[in-house]
């Protein structure tokens, strides 16, 4: 493709151009920021990497999971252990395999119990939770181990052959593996085993009567899902150099669920667009509302669940639906105001 | 009792729930490329026959052989897989996806693996042949949209067409014109004769409407209580005084 063609593309979606927008933002964050400042967007891009991971199990598979956090903390302290404690290992090793292979195997343990015993519905949400209970709690009691309440510290920033990545470049691998884990998942949910995984949502019994191994599909997706929470844990112990219970537990299990739901879930990009903003907005607005922050994010959070199910991807979309950007937006007015007859302001 | 060209035979095939002996030791043939149509008041136990054969229950006693093979203890997918489709009585379309993508989910599950599932970006070569089944079910035309736009009788001619897109080798219907009128209904007769023709499926359906049925099938089981009353032609059934009795004497 030709680049006048791909600028063409380009200016005719608009879901593409907000992609690539908020990309081309991403991109120059290190640009404008202090090195602090990028060290606190290095971890906002870990947990939007949590937030995609948990998006495939949720959004598309409709499988709500309370409990990611337990693999994103279980990736983190053991890159923490790791790098603090077992020196003669590659760091790109610990983070990159290690880390994603432990909380892949912890997730296929969890979802092959899950799922063989059929698990589903609201039961699910409640014994993920669990799971992220129990593994803070594992973390609080070993203290000579794990550390305790107060965590494991002093962890080393990343080395790739003896060279310390600094913060800056550190930023970019951070973005980097974001944005390969994000066309991963989009490859995915764009296959017919995406297709199969929105069946699983909808109508599980009906989709395996077809033929699909339903169970095989979710213990896929979890274990996957898990995989990638354990890299983003990994990562974020070598970025923070400080990691804590907290970090396993349901707390942030159930943080990274209503930032996907005010972002748009099952999109992929409402998961990292509110991963981001709401993360972002929470350092910023809490130092001008101290105290009424969490209301305030509660009330947003209400808000979306009673006036906009789709999240802010859905009402980016209705609005440049209602711009007229874009071809196929435009002809989808066009279609719909004839359906109605010219009467369409009663939804206005 | 069975001959070269049974495909699906059960041997004492019962089902209990607590107390109640929904199907009870039931022997029963289908023929490959017949249509049989599985009868009796509501409550005879049809709707738990099929499900035993799809899989959705387990079997309380008695097997189930599908073209020789013992499937009784075997999971609904993998059912599916060899061959056995269920169309659901209550309609059961994925409302929130287009017509087009319902046929590609059907398309897919029973004859690709996971891996062939991950690599499946383009589904244009399915498109030829969903299009032929949209026209016989008088869908194509409305193939981009959601399948929850539909009509109730559209939706349970999509989910027909659906389960025969899979290729399936027996066909389960349950129902096909649980709820619609006689236009509606007689379009849907119309609609099973055109796929026979076209694609010499075996077919097991359940109904409790007489007059449609006879339309679809001259091969009838009754089944009342959950044992086989009677079976035959539909001239035979009608003509059955135990049949009368229980079944068509009330009408």
């Amino acid at each position: 493709m030709s680049a006048a063609a791909k600028l063409a593309r380009v200016r005719k979606s608009p879901r593409l151009a907000g992609k690539l927008a908020g990309l081309a933002v991403l991109l120059v964050v290190p640009l404008i920021l202090s090195s602090s400042d990028v060290a606190t967007w290095s971890v906002y891009l870990t947990f939007a990497i949590l937030a995609l991971a948990i998006d495939l199990v949720w959004g598309y598979t409709g499988l709500l999971t309370l409990g990611h956090a337990a693999f994103f903390g279980a990736g983190a302290y053991l890159a923490a252990k790791m790098l603090i404690e077992v020196p003669a290992v590659p760091d790109p090793v610990v983070v990159f395999v290690l880390a994603p292979v432990f909380c892949a195997v912890l997730a296929l343990a969890i979802g092959w119990f899950l799922f063989s015993a059929n698990v589903s519905g609201p039961y699910f949400a409640i014994t993920t939770l669990i799971v992220a209970i129990v593994f803070e709690s594992i973390a609080g009691e070993f203290v000579s181990f794990l550390g305790g309440f107060n965590g494991l510290y002093n962890i080393p920033s990343l080395e790739v052959v003896g060279i310390g990545i600094e913060t800056i470049p550190m930023y970019y691998v951070t973005l980097a593996v974001l944005l390969g884990l994000f066309l991963l998942s989009r490859w995915i949910v764009d296959s017919a085993f995406g297709r199969a995984l929105r069946g699983i949502r909808q109508d599980m019994e009906r989709t395996a009567m077809f033929g699909y191994n339903t169970e095989w599909a979710r213990l896929f997706v979890f274990t996957l899902s898990g995989a990638m929470a354990g890299i983003a844990g990994g990562m974020y112990a070598t970025i923070n150099n400080f990691v804590s219970p907290p970090l396993l537990g349901f707390v942030l299990s159930t943080q990274v669920v209503i930032w996907i739901a005010v972002g748009g879930r099952g999109t992929l990009v409402g998961a990292v667009l509110g991963a981001i903003l709401i993360q972002y907005l929470n350092s910023t607005l809490s130092d001008l509302f101290v105290n009424s922050w969490n209301i305030l994010l509660a009330v947003v959070f209400i808000a979306f669940v009673l006036i906009g199910p789709r999240g802010l991807v859905g009402l980016l979309e209705d609005l440049a639906e209602r711009l007229g950007l874009g071809e196929e937006s435009t002809a989808a007015v066009a279609a719909s105001a004839d359906a109605e007859g010219g009467g369409g302001d009663q939804y206005e | 009792m069975s001959s070269a060209d049974t495909i699906l035979e059960t041997q004492g095939l019962t089902k209990e729930f607590g107390n109640l002996v929904a199907v009870d030791d039931v022997d029963f043939t289908i023929e490959r490329g017949s249509t049989v149509g599985l009868i009796g008041p509501n409550g005879a136990g049809k709707t738990t026959f099929q499900s035993l054969l799809s899989g959705e229950h387990a079997a309380t006693e008695g097997s189930i052989l599908f073209e020789g093979d013992e499937i009784t203890g075997t999971d609904p997918y993998r059912r599916a897989r060899m061959g056995i489709i269920k169309k659901f009585q209550v309609t059961r379309v994925y409302g929130s996806e287009s017509i087009l993508e319902n046929m590609r989910m059907a398309m897919h599950g029973r004859l690709s693996s996971t891996a062939e599932l991950l690599r499946s970006h383009d589904d244009s070569a399915l498109d030829d042949r969903i299009h032929e089944l949209l026209d016989v079910a008088n869908l194509r035309h409305k193939k981009h949209e959601n399948a929850e736009n539909l009509s109730h009788g559209e939706q349970q001619w999509l989910e027909i067409v659906m389960a025969v897109s899979t290729d399936p080798k027996l066909l389960l219907l349950d129902e096909p014109t649980s709820g619609m009128g006689p236009q509606e209904t007689n379009e849907t007769v119309d609609l099973l004769r055109t796929i026979k023709e076209e694609t010499e499926t075996t077919m097991l359906v359940v109904e409790h409407d007489m007059d449609f049925i006879q339309k679809v099938s001259n091969n009838l089981t009754v089944l009342h209580h959950g044992e086989i009353l009677a079976q035959g032609t539909v001239e035979d059934i009608q003509n059955n005084d135990k049949v009368q009795e229980v079944y068509l004497g009330r009408e």
